[in-house]
C-alpha cells in the first residue's frame, strides 16, 4: 500500500475531474450515501490552515469524496502542507485504518487524495525566487495546476493531536533551519485550532451568513417596498428560466435538490425538498450514465446558481451589502494625460476578447474567502 | 492534572473579575455545554481532554490570602514580583539610600538588607489582604491603565499559572496563558441535542 502523502500531481487532464466526479456519484448512490438526500448538509468545505472555502466545482468533488470514504467533515488540507505538519495517513497505522473502514463506511474507506485543478495557470517564470515569500501557505507558493487535497479525516487522529500540542510545536521547530520555515510551520498550527472550531461552531461567520439570508430574502421577492418591480428578481429568474430550458427532465430535478442543500449548507434556511430520495437518486444515476459530462456540470451549475443568490442583488461579484456595491459602482474622476509619456516601450495591447475570457476566470475560480477585503474579522 | 475545556473557549480569552484568560472546568458536563455548534447542517460539539499544572500553583480567590498554598506564596515572595508591585516606593528608596547608608563600611550588604526588610514589609502587607481577589483589585488598582489582562500578566510573571474562583457552576479554573499551559491530551466530539446552535 502507498502510504506516501502526495504533495501534487503530474499529468492530470482537465477532463478528469468530470470523470471523477461521476465515478463517485455512482459510488455514492449504489452505498447509499449521497449528501443531497441526507436530511442534514455537511458544513462548508474549509482549508484547515487559511479558513478558506473552495467556491468551484473542486468543491463538488471533496463533497462526494468525503461522502464516499464517510468522512463527516469536510476540513481539508493541501498535501504539501500536511507534509510539512508531519501527518500521516490511516494506513500507516492498522488499528485506526480498520476503525475508520468498519464503523465509518462499512469497508469504503480509502487515504486516497482527491486532485484539485487550479483555475488559471499562474506565471511561475516570474517568482522563480523567493517563491516561499509569495505565499504563507506551501502548497500555494509552489503554484501547481494540479494538487492533491486531504480530508483531515485521512490522517491519523494520533498524529494530528501531536501537530496541536504547542509544547511539540516548539520541539518540532528546531528540526528546520530556516526561520521562514519555522514560522510557517508554527502559524499552519495555530491556525489549524482556531479553524477547526470555526468549522463546527460557525462563531465567527455568523455575520457573513446573516447577510447571505437577507440577500437570498430580499433577491426572492418580486417587488419592492414601494412597489416597483425588483431587479434583481427579476434578473434571477431569467437565469433560471434560461438554465431550465437547457436542462431536461432529471436534470432539472437534481438541480432544485441541489439548489436547497446549498442554500441550507451556505445561510442554515431550512427549505423543503418536494423531490423523493429516489428521484433525486434515479436523476443523479440517469445522468451519471449519459457518459458526456452533463452530471458534473448540473451539479456545479445548481451551486454557482446557488451562491450567486446569496450575492446583493444577484451581483455577478462577491458583494454582499449595499454599501459594498456603492463602493464598487464609483465613478472615477477622468485624469489629465501626462507631458511626457511615463514608459518608452510600446505595450502589448491585448485582445479584448482575450482580456475578457481572463477576468471571467478569475471571477469565477478565485477562492472565497470568509474574511474578504474588509479586514479579519 | 487533568480537566476540560471546549473549544471556543480554549481560543479566545475572556475577562473576569478575577483576571484575564480562559475558563476551565474539572466537570466534562461544563465544557461540553458550554460549547456550540451550527443549526441545521451536519456539526460537532468540541471539546479537550487538556493536562495542567498543579492547583497549588493557582491563586484562590475566596480563601483569605494568610490560607493560599505555600507555592503562591513563593511566587508572591519573589522579589521582582514585589519591586514591580511597588516601583514607585522602591525607586524612592533607591534615590535616598545614599543619605541612610553609613559611611565606606560594607556598602554593599547595608543595602541587601535594606531592600530586603523592604520586601518583606511590602510582602507582610500583601499578605494581610483578606483575599485573593482583594489582592487582584489591589494590583489593578496600581496598574496605570488600570488593565486586568496586565495584572494579570504580572501574577504570571511571578509564576501563578492562574486563579480559583466559583460561578454558578462550581469551582474553576481561569488560566492566564492557555497556549503554555495547557497540553491538550484529547479532542472529543459529539452531537449535543440541547446545545447552544448558531444559525
Amino acid at each position: 500500500m502507498d502510504s506516501d502523502i502526495k504533495t501534487y500531481s503530474l499529468g492530470v487532464m482537465s477532463s478528469d475531474i468530470y470523470e471523477n466526479i461521476t465515478s463517485l456519484a455512482i459510488a455514492n448512490v449504489k452505498q447509499g450515501t449521497l449528501p443531497y438526500v441526507k436530511s442534514l448538509p455537511l458544513p462548508q468545505d474549509m482549508n484547515i490552515v487559511n479558513g478558506r472555502h473552495l467556491g468551484d466545482i473542486n468543491k463538488i468533488q471533496l463533497e462526494l469524496k468525503a461522502a464516499k470514504i464517510g468522512a463527516k467533515s469536510l476540513k481539508w488540507i493541501y498535501g504539501a502542507d500536511a507534509e510539512l505538519l508531519q501527518l500521516e495517513l490511516k494506513d500507516t497505522d492498522p488499528v485506526e485504518f480498520q476503525a475508520a473502514s468498519q464503523q465509518v463506511s462499512k469497508g469504503n474507506f480509502d487515504c486516497e487524495p482527491v486532485v484539485v485543478l487550479a483555475n488559471t495557470r499562474r506565471n511561475i517564470s516570474k517568482s522563480t525566487l523567493n517563491i516561499s515569500h509569495e505565499s504563507d501557505i506551501a502548497a500555494e507558493g509552489m503554484q501547481m495546476d494540479a494538487q492533491c487535497v486531504y480530508l483531515l479525516d485521512q490522517f491519523t487522529d494520533k498524529s494530528i493531536q501531536k501537530a496541536l500540542k504547542p509544547q511539540n510545536i516548539e520541539k518540532r521547530l528546531e528540526m528546520y533551519g530556516d526561520p521562514l520555515v519555522k514560522r510557517q510551520v508554527k502559524a499552519i498550527s495555530q491556525n489549524m485550532i482556531t479553524y477547526m472550531n470555526e468549522y463546527d461552531s460557525g462563531l465567527r461567520e455568523q455575520g457573513h451568513r446573516k447577510l447571505m439570508r437577507d440577500n437570498i430574502v430580499s433577491n426572492l421577492t418580486t417587488a419592492n417596498k414601494d412597489g416597483s418591480v425588483n431587479k434583481a428578481n427579476k434578473e434571477m429568474s431569467e437565469v433560471y428560466k434560461g438554465l431550465k430550458d437547457q436542462f431536461d427532465d432529471s436534470q432539472k430535478t437534481v438541480f432544485k435538490a441541489l439548489n436547497k442543500y446549498y442554500t441550507k449548507q451556505n445561510t442554515g434556511l431550512d427549505i423543503k425538498r418536494i423531490e423523493t430520495d429516489k428521484e433525486v437518486e434515479d436523476s443523479v444515476l440517469k445522468l451519471a450514465s449519459l457518459n458526456n459530462f452533463k452530471l458534473a456540470e448540473t451539479l456545479s451549475e445548481a451551486y454557482f446558481f446557488t451562491d450567486r443568490s446569496t450575492h446583493y442583488g444577484f451581483s455577478f461579484d462577491r458583494v454582499y451589502t449595499e454599501s459594498e456595491q456603492v463602493a464598487k459602482d464609483k465613478v472615477l474622476a477622468p485624469q489629465a494625460a501626462r507631458f511626457m509619456p511615463k514608459e518608452k516601450e510600446v505595450q502589448r495591447l491585448m485582445d479584448q476578447k482575450e482580456r475578457e475570457k481572463l477576468r471571467e476566470r478569475e471571477r469565477e475560480f478565485k477562492p472565497r474567502s470568509m474574511e474578504r477585503e474588509r479586514g479579519r474579522f | 492534572m487533568e480537566a476540560f475545556i471546549s473549544y471556543d473557549k480554549y481560543i479566545v480569552k475572556e475577562t473576569l473579575s478575577s483576571g484575564v484568560g480562559v475558563p476551565v472546568s474539572f466537570d466534562e458536563e461544563i465544557a461540553k455545554r458550554e460549547s456550540c455548534r451550527r443549526r441545521n447542517v451536519e456539526s460537532y460539539n468540541q471539546w479537550m481532554l487538556i493536562n495542567i499544572p498543579d492547583k497549588s500553583l493557582f491563586l484562590d480567590t475566596e480563601k483569605s490570602m494568610k490560607y493560599q498554598t505555600s507555592e503562591v506564596f513563593q511566587c508572591l515572595k519573589s522579589r521582582d514580583f514585589i519591586m514591580t508591585l511597588f516601583l514607585s516606593e522602591a525607586r524612592r528608596l533607591y534615590v535616598s539610600m545614599d543619605s541612610k547608608l553609613s559611611n565606606d563600611e560594607d556598602k554593599g550588604d547595608e543595602a541587601k538588607r535594606l531592600f530586603a526588610d523592604f520586601s518583606e514589609e511590602k510582602f507582610n502587607n500583601v499578605i494581610s489582604l483578606p483575599s485573593g481577589l482583594d489582592l487582584i483589585n489591589f494590583i489593578n488598582e496600581r496598574c496605570r491603565s488600570h488593565d486586568l489582562a496586565k495584572s494579570s500578566a504580572l501574577l504570571y510573571a511571578a509564576g501563578i499559572k492562574g486563579t480559583l474562583y466559583n460561578d454558578e457552576k462550581g469551582q474553576r479554573l481561569l488560566m492566564f496563558n492557555a497556549a503554555e499551559d495547557i497540553e491538550p491530551i484529547e479532542t472529543r466530539k459529539e452531537a449535543l441535542p440541547d446545545s447552544k446552535l448558531i444559525l
